[in-house]
């Protein structure tokens, strides 16, 4: 079978705490079989400073199905990057993602497949320009095609993640695969803004002062309300 | 056109609109969720349904067990998962139980119980309005009706006298009804409903002078969620003035008007009550029922933005998981002690409980002191969020007759309030949605967050049984 497949990627926006990967996977099959289905399997690695909720991935099951997830901020969705913890077993560093969508026999033209993601806290830095940001790269998935009872034609040069390869199911595995991956020079990149310790004296010394004030305030002026109110019960006790 | 000429402006008109208004919108979250990727339900009910699922399908072998060490009873198993497999689950598991219906009979059930739980709230504000806080009010500021032993005595009114009372009762629980932070919130899925539902509940017995009754439903109602218990110091006071005649109470210092049969019979109860809960659950679901629902929100550190202006400071020195090898510069007694949980603590719960014994005294004022003691502890809170405004939102229907202030007044703490929320949210979008640095100037505004919500509650305590 005739097959081309290549893949671009963006991210939508390039800021903010939820951006979305969006790829565009372009493929072209003229299978020869009628019954042949084609599978594609995206698989992204992620860095710790981003994450995605698998509960929320999964309210995307009519698009595709997300197959497994792995990594050290899998699990610690609330704490900014520099709090993940070390962990001693497998998870590594980043976090990788393999999802699966199931294609028509005869697929020409692109297939869009939205990833949304969240952009964890970042480490605070001493920063001088006191608005610092944190620049984030990382590349697009790497998408692999592969199609039941028909031999693809495509070219397969890139190397496989380990991590893929074990998600994709074994009968599948054996079969002819097509693999696209976009080039490092249209790597993806997020701006993320992150706190400034140079604030910390004022936040500290602002935060305490104005809690420590509106509590002397509040409490003085429930001392009178108190007051006001014994007082009229009083008067009303000495008037019976 | 006033309310009391519109015919049909009574409290089952309201509360037959309420209901037709939160079925509607459950019905369009249906609708709406099955259309679009950014969904009208809150994420939490989806928590909470999972949850749920998570409880009647127990996994195989060590997978999705309750991990608690009572397994069976009397050779009987009782064959439950754990809510807690669910990340991010933090609350008790009666919820999950309660919602367990979500997975065979309908995924709305639980909308439909936070919105039952809505129009029962209803009720009960309307109730204690009719029946306790619209009479109190009637009286001068200065005055309170004797309470005697059991519930106030009703005498026979003119029809005029009735019929305004009703009038005001469904207006007042109409605020609460037809509030649209309210059905938002529980057809959205979110669950406070129930919890304002036992808070009411505790505070309509309370009313009733049925003490016991009060006990078991603060247990419950702390169980839940652990700021109910704050509410118990401002019921003793009001307890002993409701259980011992005004000779006996001239002769008790101030602490046996705290301390005495009556206030120990009902923190035994109270106790109790939030005890077998506890130990219930513990015994079926294990340490992670009490690290999920208490023991994690008590080292908490939330970094993330919300309205309290703690949230900066938390995050600049969040401590990291792989600390600098870089010389540590030891921090100051001072910094050691503005950096300490008791700096806000002490303000939070000193407030919090102080103004309970303050303003806990006659039965009358129990709803004020209620709503200033709710109002400290969301303002001094170290994490806020617009939910937790339903805490003291919910006793302002009951509150409202006893209030007199200018409309100018009013009118300024309405603004004030809804300002300071808006003036964070503005900066919060930038932050969240265009990634915009604006931590400093987000942190400011939770200040004035802080200091608008402490104005508008001075009013209210200077406009509470104001001489008219």
């Amino acid at each position: 079978m005739v097959s081309k497949l290549s893949t671009n990627s963006t991210l939508s926006p390039s800021y903010g705490s939820h951006p979305t990967i969006i790829t565009d996977v372009q493929i072209s099959l003229s299978p020869t079989n009628s019954d042949t289905t084609c599978t594609l399997f995206l698989h992204y690695e992620l860095p710790p400073l981003l994450f995605v909720d698998p509960y929320e991935l999964e309210l995307r099951g009519a698009e595709y199905q997300v197959l497994e997830t792995r990594g050290r901020g899998k699990k610690e969705l609330e704490r900014p990057v520099h709090a993940l913890p070390v962990n001693e077993g497998d998870d590594d560093e980043e976090v990788e993602v393999v999802i699966q969508r199931t294609l028509p026999a005869e697929t020409t033209g692109p297939a869009r497949v939205e990833l949304p993601i969240h952009v964890r806290y970042g480490e605070p830095v001493a920063s001088s320009t006191s608005k610092p940001y944190t620049v984030q790269e990382f590349s697009g998935p790497t998408v692999v095609l592969t199609c039941s009872d028909e031999v693809l034609s495509c070219d397969r040069t890139t190397t496989l993640p380990q991590f893929l390869l074990d998600t994709i199911p074994t009968s599948l595995r054996d079969l002819s695969l097509c693999v696209a991956s976009q080039s490092p020079e249209q790597s993806l990149a997020i701006s993320a803004p992150i706190g400034n310790t140079l604030d910390l004296p004022t936040v500290e010394l602002g935060t305490t002062a104005v809690v420590l004030a509106c509590f002397a305030w509040v409490a003085w002026e429930a001392w009178r309300a108190g007051a006001r109110l014994r007082e009229g019960a009083s008067s009303k006790v000495k008037s019976n | 056109m006033t309310a009391s000429s519109l015919p049909s402006f009574t409290f089952r008109n309201v509360l037959i609109s309420s209901a037709l208004l939160r079925v509607g919108l459950i019905l369009y979250s249906e609708w709406h969720d099955a259309r679009s990727l950014v969904k009208y339900t809150d994420v939490d009910y989806r928590v909470f349904t999972d949850a749920a699922a998570f409880i009647s399908t127990p996994g195989a072998g060590d997978e999705n067990q309750a991990a608690g060490p009572l397994q069976g009873f009397f050779g009987f198993k009782f064959g439950f998962g754990s809510p807690y497999t669910r990340e991010t689950y933090r609350y008790t598991p009666l919820l999950a139980l309660l919602l367990t219906p979500n997975a065979w009979l309908h995924p709305s059930f639980g909308k439909y119980v936070f919105a039952a739980c809505d129009l029962l709230n209803g009720w009960l504000i309307y109730r204690m309005l009719l029946t306790e806080i619209i009479p109190e009010a009637e009286q001068s500021p200065g005055e309170s009706s004797s309470s005697g032993s059991g519930a106030g005595k009703r005498r026979k009114l003119n029809p005029y006298l009735e019929e305004r009372r009703e009038r005001m009762a469904t207006i007042y629980s109409a605020v609460h009804l037809l509030n649209p932070l309210v059905f938002s919130i529980s057809t959205r899925g979110s669950s406070e409903s129930v919890l304002s539902l036992f808070v009411l509940a505790t505070l309509y017995a309370a009313m009733n002078e049925n003490w016991d009754w009060a006990g078991v439903l603060l247990g419950l109602s702390t169980h839940w969620k652990i700021y109910p218990v704050v509410y118990g110091v401002s019921l003793l006071g009001v307890i002993t003035a409701t259980s011992y005649s005004s000779t006996e109470r001239a002769k008790m210092g101030r602490i046996a008007t705290l301390v005495n049969p009556k206030t120990i019979r009902f923190g035994i109860v109270s106790a109790s009550t939030f005890v077998l809960l506890g130990a219930s659950c513990y015994a079926i679901w294990g340490y992670p029922f009490l690290y999920e629902s208490y023991l994690y929100h008590v080292h908490r550190l939330d970094h993330r933005h919300n309205f309290s202006p703690y949230f900066y400071l938390t995050y600049l020195i969040y401590p990291s998981s792989s600390p600098s090898t870089a010389e540590v510069v030891p921090l100051t007694w001072w910094n050691e002690l503005i950096r300490s949980p008791l700096t806000s603590f002490v303000p939070q719960m000193g407030l919090a409980l102080g103004t309970g014994l303050a303003f806990g005294r006659t039965k009358r004022d129990l709803v004020f002191a209620w709503f200033v003691q709710t109002v400290v502890f969301v303002v001094f809170n170290k994490v806020c969020t617009s939910q937790y405004f339903l805490w003291y939102l919910l006793l302002l229907p009951l509150l409202l007759p006893e209030l007199s202030m200018s409309w100018r007044r009013a009118f300024s703490c309405i603004v004030v309030w809804a300002a300071t929320q808006g003036l964070w949210l503005s900066e919060a979008y930038k932050l969240e949605f265009l990634g915009e640095n604006v931590y400093f100037s987000l942190w400011v505004r939770g200040l004035i967050y802080v200091m608008g919500n402490c104005w508008v509650l001075v009013q209210i305590m200077k406009a509470y049984r104001a001489t008219r």
